[in-house]
Order: C-alpha cells, then sequence, then structure tokens
C-alpha cells in the first residue's frame, strides 16, 4: 500500500498578543504588547495510505484546522517531518495543489458575483482537467448534489447550503487525489448532509481518493471514514480504526425496555438494586420505558433474566453507544483531566 | 506555456464577468475613474493659474506626465489592484483559498480583482499622452515608446505595492496604510520633479522608483536627456521592481499565519 | 423619553470607545497612516513653494498660504473618517447585524466616524505642536466670540462630512461595488474642499462651483475662521450655510436610508 500522507513530530506554534481590557489598554498596547506563544501542533506523528478515509476530530482549538493547513501547504510547520503525496507541502505547494482537492466549510471558493458554471471554468482550467474526466466529474456533482438549478445563478443569490453544495463539486472536479475537506457539511439541512456523503462515497468508489475529513458532525465520520484520529490540544489522543475506537471507548451499550403498565416508584428502587448487582445501571425510567445501561456484553443473559421476572415488558431494543455519545464523554474526560 | 497563460486569461475573465454583474456599478464607477482623473487635472487648473510653467515645464509637457502616469495607474488598477485587499485577506484568513490552487499564487492573485474605473484612468491617460504628442509634435519614436514605458510604469507601481503590500503578514491589520501612503507619493511624483529638493528627487527616482516611467522619459522627450535615461533607466527600475515584488511575496508566503477555520 | 436618549448616549460613548480601542489596536498602522498625511501635507507644500519661488504672483502672501494649507491639511486628516466599512457592510449583507443592535444605524456608524476623527485630530495636535516653532505665524484666532464660532465650525464641519460620506457609501445599495462612489466623492472632496488649495485662489472658472458646493464647508470655512481670513460679518453666514449642508444632507441620506432599507435584499446564510 502507497503510503499518502507521512507526519512525523510535526509541531506548530502561534504567537498571541494579550490586550489589557478598555481605551488605557488599546493606549499602552502602542507602546507595549504582551506575548503569548501558543502551541497548536505538539509533535503530531501518523500516516495514511492512499485510499484511506481518516476522520480527524476533536475539540474546538484541538488542532484539527493547523494540520489540514499544514497538510495543504497553507502554512509552514514550526518543525517536523511531513509529506503529502511525495512533496513537502509548504515548499512545493504548487506541484501539491494540482493533486489535491480542498474545502474550507467556512471560505468557499466560489466567486461571489457570477454564476456557479463560472467557478467550475476557472477551476477546469486551473487544475488542467480533461474533457472526458471534466464531464464526468461534473455531471456526477449535478447528479449527486442536485446542482442543476443552481448552475447558472449567482453565488450570492444561493442559500448557504446550495453553496457549500457546490463548494464541495468545485473541489471534486479534477479528482483529487486526496480529498482535505474541513466541515464540508456546515449548513447542510439533513438530506443535503446525505447527498454530501454520498458524493464523497461515489469519488472515492470511483477515483480512490484519499479522505482527510474534519467535522463536528460525527454522522459524517462514521458514514464515510474507516480509520478515525482524535487530536486534543495539539496532540494525539487516539489513531486507529473506527471499530477500535468504539471498542475502546464506548464502554457502554443500553436496552431500552417499553413497558405494558406504568412502573411503581418503589418497584423502581428495587429494581435498580437487582440490576446493579447483575452489572447493570438504571439510566432512565419514567413510567412506561425503562433504560438499562451495561457495561460487558456478558451480563446480557442475567440483566434480561432480571427484567423479564420484574416487568410487563411490551418491547425491548438493545442499542449501541452512537459516535456522539462516545464523542461527548471522551471530550468530558479530557476536559475533567485537565482541570484536575 | 500557454495552459499556464489561459489559467490567468480564465481567472481574469470570470472576475471581469464579477465586476461587470452589476450594471449601476459598472457606469458610477466609470464616472468615478473619469472623476478621479479629472480632480487631479481641476487642481492642476488652480495651480496653472498661477504659475504657467511649473520647474520650467510647460502645460504640454506637463500633460506628458499627467497622461503617462494616468495611464499606468489604470493599467496596473485594471489587471494587478487585488493587492489592496491582501491586508484584509491575511487577516481574516481569506488568503488560505489561494495557496491551495495550482498556480503561480501572485500573478494568480494579482489578476482576480480588475476595477471598472480604470478605463476612465486609461482612456483619460491615453488623452492627455495622444494632446501632448500632437501639440508638441513629438515624433515617431514617441508613439513608439509609449507602450514600454507604459509596461515599466505598470511594474514599477505595482510591484512597489506588492513589496509594500506584502509588510501586511508581519503587520495585520493595518498593511493598506502603507499602500496609501505609496499611492499619495505617486500622487505627487507626476509633477515634474525637478521642483522637489534634490534628496526628494533622489528619493523617487530610486526608491520607489516612481518618477522613472514619466519624468525620466520626459527629460529625455524635452529637456535634451540621454535615452539611456529614457529608456535604459525605466526598463531597470521595472524589473528591479519585478523582482523585488516576487521576492517580498514569496517570503511573505512562507510567513504567513492563517487565521481559524 | 429622557431616559432613552441617556441610554443612546451611553451606547453611542461604548461605541465611541469601542472604535478607538479597535483602531489602537495596530499601533503600526496609525503611525503609517500619519507618515501618509504628512508625505501628502509635505509634498503639497513643496508644489506650492515651487509656484511661488518661480515668481508667480498670488493673491496671497507665502506665510498666509502656509498657514491656510497647515490649517486645512490637519482639518482633512481628522475629518477624513473611515466609512468604508460601512459600504462593504452594504454589499456583503453585514448590515444585518446592525440592523439587529438596538441603535439606529446612522447613529452606529457616527459614533465610529467621530472616534476615528478623534484619533487623528489628537495624532493632527501632536504634529501642530511639533510644528509649532518652525512654522512662522501659525497662530490661530484667540478671542473668545471667535474661538466659540470656531469651535460650532468644526462640529458642523464633521456633520456634515459624516453626512456626505454617509450619502455617498448608500450608492453601494444600487452599485454593490463601491470604488465608483468612493472615488467620485474623493476626487470632488480633494479638489473643492479647500484640502490642495484656498478657494480663494481658484480661478473664476472653478469659484462657482467650489462656491455652490458643500464640500468648502468641511475645510476652507473652518480653516478661514480658524486664521481669521474672514471678512467682517461672514462669520454667522457661513456657520448657517455649514448648519443648512450638514442638517439638510443628514436628513437626505436618513431618508435614503430607509427608503434602501425597505428594498435592500441580503440573501442566503
Amino acid at each position: 500500500m502507497t503510503i499518502a500522507i507521512q507526519v512525523n513530530d510535526l509541531r506548530k506554534t502561534y504567537v498571541q498578543n494579550i490586550k489589557a481590557p478598555g481605551l488605557l489598554g488599546a493606549l499602552q498596547g502602542i507602546f507595549w504588547q504582551q506575548r503569548r506563544q501558543v502551541p497548536a501542533l505538539k509533535g503530531l506523528s501518523f500516516s495514511v495510505n492512499e485510499g484511506e478515509a481518516v476522520g480527524l476530530i476533536g475539540e474546538n482549538g484541538a488542532g484539527k484546522s493547523t494540520a489540514m493547513k499544514c497538510l495543504t501547504g497553507i502554512l509552514r510547520p514550526a518543525s517536523g517531518d511531513l509529506r503529502v503525496l511525495g512533496h513537502e507541502p509548504w515548499r512545493e505547494r504548487r506541484a501539491l495543489a494540482r493533486k489535491i482537492g480542498v474545502v474550507f466549510g467556512q471560505r468557499p471558493q466560489l466567486i461571489w458575483d457570477i454564476a456557479v458554471r463560472e467557478t467550475f471554468n476557472l477551476n477546469r482550467v486551473m487544475y488542467r482537467v480533461e474533457p472526458a474526466l471534466f464531464a464526468e466529474t461534473s455531471a456526477l456533482c449535478a447528479r449527486l448534489l442536485e446542482l442543476g438549478p443552481l448552475m447558472d445563478v449567482p453565488v450570492r443569490q444561493l442559500s448557504l447550503g446550495q453553496r457549500m453544495r457546490c463548494d464541495l463539486a468545485c473541489a471534486m472536479l479534477h479528482a483529487p487525489r486526496i480529498a482535505f475537506l474541513d466541515e464540508p457539511t456546515i449548513g447542510l439541512d439533513v438530506l443535503a448532509k446525505e447527498q454530501a456523503r454520498q458524493l464523497i462515497k461515489t469519488m472515492r468508489r470511483r477515483f480512490g481518493t484519499t479522505l482527510i475529513l474534519t467535522t463536528h458532525d460525527l454522522k459524517d465520520i462514521s458514514d464515510t471514514c474507516q480509520r478515525v484520529v482524535v487530536l486534543d490540544k495539539g496532540s494525539l489522543l487516539f489513531d486507529g480504526a473506527l471499530l477500535d475506537f468504539e471498542a475502546r471507548y464506548a464502554r457502554e451499550a443500553r436496552m431500552v425496555v417499553d413497558l405494558d403498565a406504568p412502573l411503581a416508584l418503589a418497584k423502581r428502587r428495587s429494581l435498580g438494586a437487582r440490576l446493579k448487582r447483575h452489572g447493570g445501571r438504571l439510566l432512565k425510567s419514567v413510567p412506561q420505558k425503562v433504560v438499562v445501561a451495561y457495561e460487558k456484553a456478558s451480563s446480557i443473559q442475567a440483566l434480561t433474566r432480571v427484567l423479564l421476572a420484574s416487568l410487563r415488558i411490551a418491547d425491548m431494543t438493545f442499542e449501541k453507544t452512537d459516535m456522539e455519545t462516545i464523542v461527548r464523554g471522551l471530550y468530558a474526560k479530557q476536559v475533567a483531566r485537565r482541570a484536575r | 506555456m500557454r495552459d499556464e497563460l489561459m489559467i490567468y486569461v480564465t481567472a481574469f475573465k470570470a472576475s471581469l464577468l464579477a465586476r461587470m454583474e452589476y450594471r449601476g456599478d459598472l457606469l458610477l464607477s466609470l464616472l468615478g475613474g473619469v472623476c478621479f482623473q479629472l480632480g487631479p487635472l481641476l487642481a492642476y487648473g488652480v495651480l496653472r493659474a498661477h504659475a504657467p510653467q511649473l520647474g520650467g515645464w510647460n502645460g504640454e509637457e506637463m500633460l506628458f506626465l499627467f497622461g503617462m502616469w494616468a495611464l499606468c495607474l489604470g493599467l496596473s488598477e485594471l489587471f494587478f489592484n487585488n493587492i489592496w485587499d491582501f491586508s484584509d485577506q491575511v487577516l481574516d484568513g481569506s488568503l488560505d483559498r489561494l495557496l491551495v490552487y495550482p498556480v503561480r499564487s501572485l500573478p494568480f492573485y494579482l489578476l482576480c480583482s480588475p476595477t471598472i474605473h480604470a478605463f476612465a484612468n486609461i482612456t483619460m491617460g491615453l488623452s492627455m499622452l495622444g494632446y501632448a504628442g500632437h501639440a508638441l509634435g513629438l515624433g515617431a519614436a514617441y508613439w513608439a515608446l509609449i507602450p514600454v514605458w507604459a509596461a515599466c510604469g505598470v511594474a514599477i507601481y505595482t510591484g512597489t505595492l506588492v513589496i509594500l503590500g506584502s509588510t501586511a503578514v508581519l503587520m495585520p491589520g493595518r498593511g493598506l496604510d502603507l499602500l496609501w501612503l505609496l499611492a499619495q507619493v505617486n500622487w505627487a511624483a507626476r509633477y515634474p520633479l525637478n521642483i522637489y529638493p534634490a534628496f526628494l528627487r533622489v528619493a523617487l527616482l530610486v526608491v520607489p522608483p516612481l518618477g522613472a516611467y514619466h519624468y525620466l522619459p520626459g527629460l529625455w522627450l524635452f529637456k535634451g536627456g540621454s535615452l539611456a535615461l529614457g529608456l535604459g533607466a525605466p526598463i531597470a527600475a521595472a524589473l528591479a521592481c519585478g523582482i523585488g515584488a516576487n521576492f517580498c511575496w514569496n517570503l511573505a508566503l512562507n510567513r504567513y499565519e492563517s487565521t481559524g477555520s | 423619553m429622557l431616559a432613552e436618549l441617556r441610554a443612546q448616549l451611553r451606547a453611542g460613548g461604548m461605541l465611541f470607545a469601542r472604535s478607538t480601542q479597535r483602531r489602537l489596536a495596530y499601533p503600526v498602522g496609525a503611525l503609517i497612516d500619519l507618515a501618509s498625511f504628512v508625505a501628502i501635507f509635505g509634498l503639497t507644500l513643496l508644489l506650492w513653494r515651487a509656484v511661488v519661488s518661480q515668481g508667480n504672483s498670488l493673491p496671497m502672501a507665502w506665510s498666509e498660504l502656509l498657514r491656510y494649507l497647515c490649517v486645512a491639511f490637519g482639518l482633512g486628516y481628522a475629518l477624513e473618517f473611515g466609512i468604508y466599512p460601512f459600504q462593504q457592510s452594504i454589499r456583503t449583507g453585514g448590515i444585518a447585524i446592525d440592523l439587529l443592535r438596538p441603535v439606529p444605524v446612522t447613529w452606529l456608524h457616527l459614533c465610529n466616524c467621530l472616534s476615528w476623527g478623534a484619533l487623528q485630530a489628537v495624532y493632527v495636535a501632536i504634529a501642530a505642536g511639533l510644528l509649532w516653532h518652525w512654522i512662522p505665524d501659525l497662530r490661530v484666532v484667540t478671542d473668545l466670540p471667535t474661538v466659540l464660532a470656531l469651535l460650532v465650525s468644526l462640529c458642523l464641519a464633521a456633520l456634515l462630512q459624516f453626512s456626505i460620506f454617509f450619502l455617498f457609501a448608500q450608492g453601494s445599495f444600487i452599485t454593490q461595488f463601491g470604488y465608483g462612489i468612493l472615488y467620485t466623492r474623493l476626487s470632488l472632496h480633494q479638489v473643492f474642499s479647500g484640502a490642495f488649495a484656498p478657494v480663494a485662489l481658484f480661478p473664476e472658472s472653478l469659484k462657482p462651483w467650489a462656491l455652490a458646493l458643500p464640500f468648502r464647508h468641511v475645510i476652507d470655512t473652518p480653516a478661514r475662521i480658524a486664521l481669521g481670513m474672514t471678512a467682517p460679518g461672514e462669520i454667522p453666514i457661513l456657520l448657517a450655510q455649514q448648519a443648512a449642508w450638514g442638517l439638510g444632507l443628514f436628513l437626505l441620506g436618513q431618508l435614503i436610508f430607509d427608503h434602501f432599507l425597505g428594498k435592500a435584499q441580503i440573501q442566503g446564510g
């Protein structure tokens, strides 16, 4: 397997000016300014094989976007080795740019005042896209993202979601070898998000595109990536398969039990105690519903027996912990650890 | 090479289309361009009401200086005006986009913001040059060399703007002020430079060489100066500004620190 | 009513302070800005000195012209408000944010402009202090009634300048882009305000235009009052003209703004 991205001990530090508050502070700032070094990346190391799909996640300020900008050549790292498709990004920016596609959810590349089609044409020329390839990718994007009616509309007259769909298409027109997508589904409704994910998956299937995706919508990652990299304050917290990530951090699963009749308060208390003895935890108990959390698969049988014996059950479902809950728990743990 | 050129032509065309999207703006920009030239001409009228000659240069000779200045300013604004937005783009991080395009960043960047009022500046400049050439009975060499001087002027003015504009990376927030400073100095450089003290005259011919593309040719045309000064010096100044601009631009991009996601 | 006014004034004061703070956030830029002012001032002085030194006759003495140009440049710099962000906000739809604030948009931008002007006035005061020793006769009027008239004239000049800016900036509602409007205003201002030369020096063909347009009341009028260059009894007339232009254009600007606001299109998220 060819390595597409190789990152070794990548570091990047920002300098921040600290301003004293108020007008006096502003006046003071003319003569003297306090500065602070903020490490954004603290020795990041990982590699990505060609064709892999990697989700980059972390809290706000974890260093996701900085890493993305170093990888695309926008930022020059303070130190460390960095190779993307054999190029040192900041030094060989132009050569690399031809092989990658980039979406910045907050900074679309569409030309504001004119029709979407014009930006498509500009990208076709800029990336020197062969006519056959352009015909294929543009048709694919138009079909999957429903761009047909938007192509001749000036960008300024599009909604945020429409702009995002067009921007995603722009980044895919030249069938990039690596797609760097920084929050590509920001501002999209549920249906449009699904369309965007569909496009990403199709591009990967058709062209073997390597994917680096940062997002706060974890469904994007669980839908499109096999691997996840978690950053915390510029350091690597986890790097591995999505399944391993879930196995490591999703310690709990849930049973949701719908009841035939309301559960009395006293019975609820005794049920809680009995579940606890078998490794379960009564998470929620409303009159006709009980949610039980459990850690080990081995306790399922015992817990089920307890429930069947104590309750008149109408329906019962088992739920895996979703990505959102896992990551929320992980972030909360990190915040608590830092607070200590 | 052809492909490369095609990229810039397409980018310029798309940006020009964007500017022409607003009809009202198109008309007002042209009017603004005319006013922009009328302003200095009226100021010149005020001066001329009291001084028929300035530093030994008569009205038609001064029109040559004004015309060349307006033509170069107009051409620079038409093709390479984006540097005026550089400071803002450094601040809000929108330069990120440029850095992930597979193009030579400087020409691509400069080409992406043509201004419509430049057409008025170019027309006014050409009219003044035409009138001056006709009134002074200048020969074929004059007409043949106008494009050369114009190209030099565009390179000198744009190059200096890029050199100063690049500092926006070091001084986030107010890099634009340096460009205004240069524009103000450029405004004063279109008068015969011999009216200024020697140190200033030298400064305006060397750093930045804003007088090199009209004053030096003017000296050759009207005051018996040498051809080396009238043609060689503007070309040398243009080359120096071009190389300096490229160097400073690359330096700036390497020190660029993007903002936010 | 009084409480509402007090609240608006407090909000205005806060906006003024924040705006000043914002400008001071980039101290190097402020210094370059000042250098730019000194450059254009110095070069214009040299230009006029060249005219005078060639033996051309002027209707005013060089020392008088020098005094006028010093004051005119100081005023011009202090009153060169930064209204461009307003134009930009109209173009990009950012004006939606301004409309959500519980203060009138005009008030918001007036406070921004005044803070801009106040800071530049401080720079001018520093420059004037430094120049005091080098430029002979750089004295201004000292008798109380004229000083009071000068203060009123300065306030009216600031109001008029803001009104002109506000009015021109609204062209962005029609044109989306703002350069044409910016340059038209800038050129008219540069020639007719008196920043380049006192209106008294204008050739006869230009003088009627200068007198008919409002621009001279931004610089020429307060400069003449400051230097005692007015004819007896002329000051009240000048102040009345300044007030009429200032208030008239302010109200016109407000009317047009309200009209355009009803038609404004702010699309997308």
